[in-house]
């Protein structure tokens, strides 16, 4: 059923010119290099791409990266300033060391910046962000953080909002981070209070551009397979009234990753091997009281609604990280 | 029937269809409608004949998914599995013939990037680029300047500047 075999035939490839030297890639115009330079998954193709020649480096821009499956950040070894970050596409895991990081405690992340606090003495006037029972947003412009009263670090976010999960009640303050109004309060969606469902965690995502609240049923004594999640859209109706919650089935090409207190989402369609509609997530397992918390990587089929555990060099913990190969302004 | 003639003066007979998978022989075309011989003074024989497969082979493709969608229209419910089958087999095969289409030596791709860029053809253009990138993909700095025959024209300070950059990526 193919079509008859094309009339042009290829010509046998020329030996009798074995004088002409190979091309050289390096005259490819800049437009084509930048092409091929786009179709990089691995951000370890791009720097290598950019460290051929001089073409080919200024070709290539580092502005726009291609969408990158992130990696994962563990905090720094005792005693060391020695990042550990490990690529989910690769399978390859890179240290860096980063003096900075001394005596620090990283916060979060974001356009592949780190956000971290001195440990000892968390302190609002820096670029940092209290861990504890203290949360606060800035506003470009403004001189002065805006402290919130009951926030937590479960918070995003998305489209001029700041949304963050107040403790205990697990209600979400919605704040306008335009406008110095009163936040509007959602109320968490049935079967969920202050103690219930037992040892479940609320994720506040930004997903595909809706506000998921995903609910993990877990806990620490739970076998992998044996987790559960359950996810709700973030409704604002007409706008008149207050957002509400509405439970979905799928997220569709989206794949949530997931920290100890917020996640993020990718699009799967651009990475092969990477299955559309999932939660990768930290499982913390019961390690016996001298260890503290361990921790393996674990996805989540949200279709067949099962969770499997995923090879993972580290136990420790730590957050997702977008890399990024922008300088420092 | 329109006549390209290559930059080493050969003469290539193709159908219209074939022709306009260029944009910017498309562009000529509809300009002035009377046009029936193109020189193209950027593509030499070898490389417009490989051209010319590629728009062969991907008009042929469409006009018998065409041809597969009319069937389907015209003979009703109970037929219509068959070419729904066929499409998705045809498309798979366009998948598997353009990989074998690509496999070329380095010289030949480098001409078929260049010509897919003058001559507008994106899916080639495509195609032909992200052949070169998956030649690149998983091979370090010096194998890339190897495979490719690229000098390195950084200075030592200049190339120590960039592996310091992102050490790990050197490792």
């Amino acid at each position: 059923m193919f079509p008859s075999p094309p009339p042009f035939s290829r010509p046998p490839p020329l030996q009798i010119d074995g004088a002409s030297p190979p091309m050289d890639w390096s005259d490819l115009p800049p437009e084509l290099l930048h092409l091929i330079s786009k179709k990089f998954y691995y951000i370890s193709d791009l720097i290598h791409f950019r460290g051929v020649c001089k073409t080919w480096r200024a070709s290539a821009s580092v502005s726009h990266l291609p969408p990158q499956i992130p990696c994962f950040l563990t905090p720094p070894d005792p005693g060391t300033t020695n990042l550990h970050f490990h690529s989910l596409a690769s399978g390859e895991t890179h240290t860096v060391d980063v003096p900075i990081c001394h005596d620090q405690t990283i916060l979060g992340s974001s356009n592949g910046f780190l956000f971290t606090c001195h440990s000892a003495n968390p302190d609002l006037s820096s670029q940092s962000w209290t861990p504890n029972r203290l949360s606060a947003f800035w506003r470009p412009g403004e001189m002065k953080w805006t402290k919130i009263n009951n926030g937590s670090q479960r918070s995003c976010y998305n489209e001029g909002m700041y949304l963050t999960l107040l403790p205990i009640s697990k209600i979400l303050a919605v704040y306008d981070a335009a406008a110095k109004t009163l936040p509007d309060v959602v109320p968490p969606p049935p079967g969920e209070g202050p103690f219930s469902p037992p040892g479940a965690l609320v994720y506040i995502v930004v997903s595909a551009g809706l506000v998921l609240r995903v609910l993990e049923h877990d806990d620490k004594y739970l076998p992998v397979h044996q987790c559960r999640f359950d996810i709700y859209r973030l409704d604002f109706g007409t706008g008149k009234e207050p957002p509400f919650w509405v439970k979905i089935s799928n997220i569709g090409d989206q794949i949530l990753f997931l920290n100890v207190f917020n996640g993020f989402s990718i699009s799967a369609s651009c990475f092969e091997g990477f299955k559309a509609n999932s939660i990768y997530f930290l499982k913390e397992v019961d390690a016996g009281a001298s260890y503290g918390s361990r921790y393996v990587l674990s996805r989540y089929d949200i279709e067949a609604g099962t969770a499997e555990m995923l090879p993972f060099p580290f136990v420790t913990g730590g957050m997702w990280f977008m890399r990024s190969l922008v300088a420092c302004p | 029937m329109i006549t390209l003639t290559s930059s080493d003066g050969v003469q290539f007979d193709v159908r219209e269809a074939v022709a306009k998978e260029s944009q910017i022989i498309r562009d000529m075309i509809q300009d002035d409608c009377v046009i029936t011989n193109i020189p193209l003074a950027n593509v030499n024989h070898k490389i417009l004949s490989i051209v010319l497969e590629y728009c062969q082979m991907h008009v042929d493709k469409t006009e018998m998914e065409v041809n597969a969608s009319k069937h389907q229209t015209t003979t009703g419910e109970g037929s219509s599995s068959v070419p729904v089958a066929l499409k998705v087999s045809s498309n798979k095969n366009l998948n598997d013939w353009d990989k074998e289409f690509i496999n070329v030596d380095l010289d030949t791709l480098y001409d078929l990037i260049l010509a897919a860029n003058y001559l507008n053809i994106s899916g080639l253009l495509n195609l032909t680029t992200q052949a070169a990138a998956d030649i690149i993909k998983g091979k370090t700095t010096e194998e890339i300047r190897a495979t490719f025959n690229i000098k390195n024209d950084f200075t030592p300070e200049e190339e120590a500047a960039i592996r310091k950059e992102n050490p790990w990526a050197f490792e």
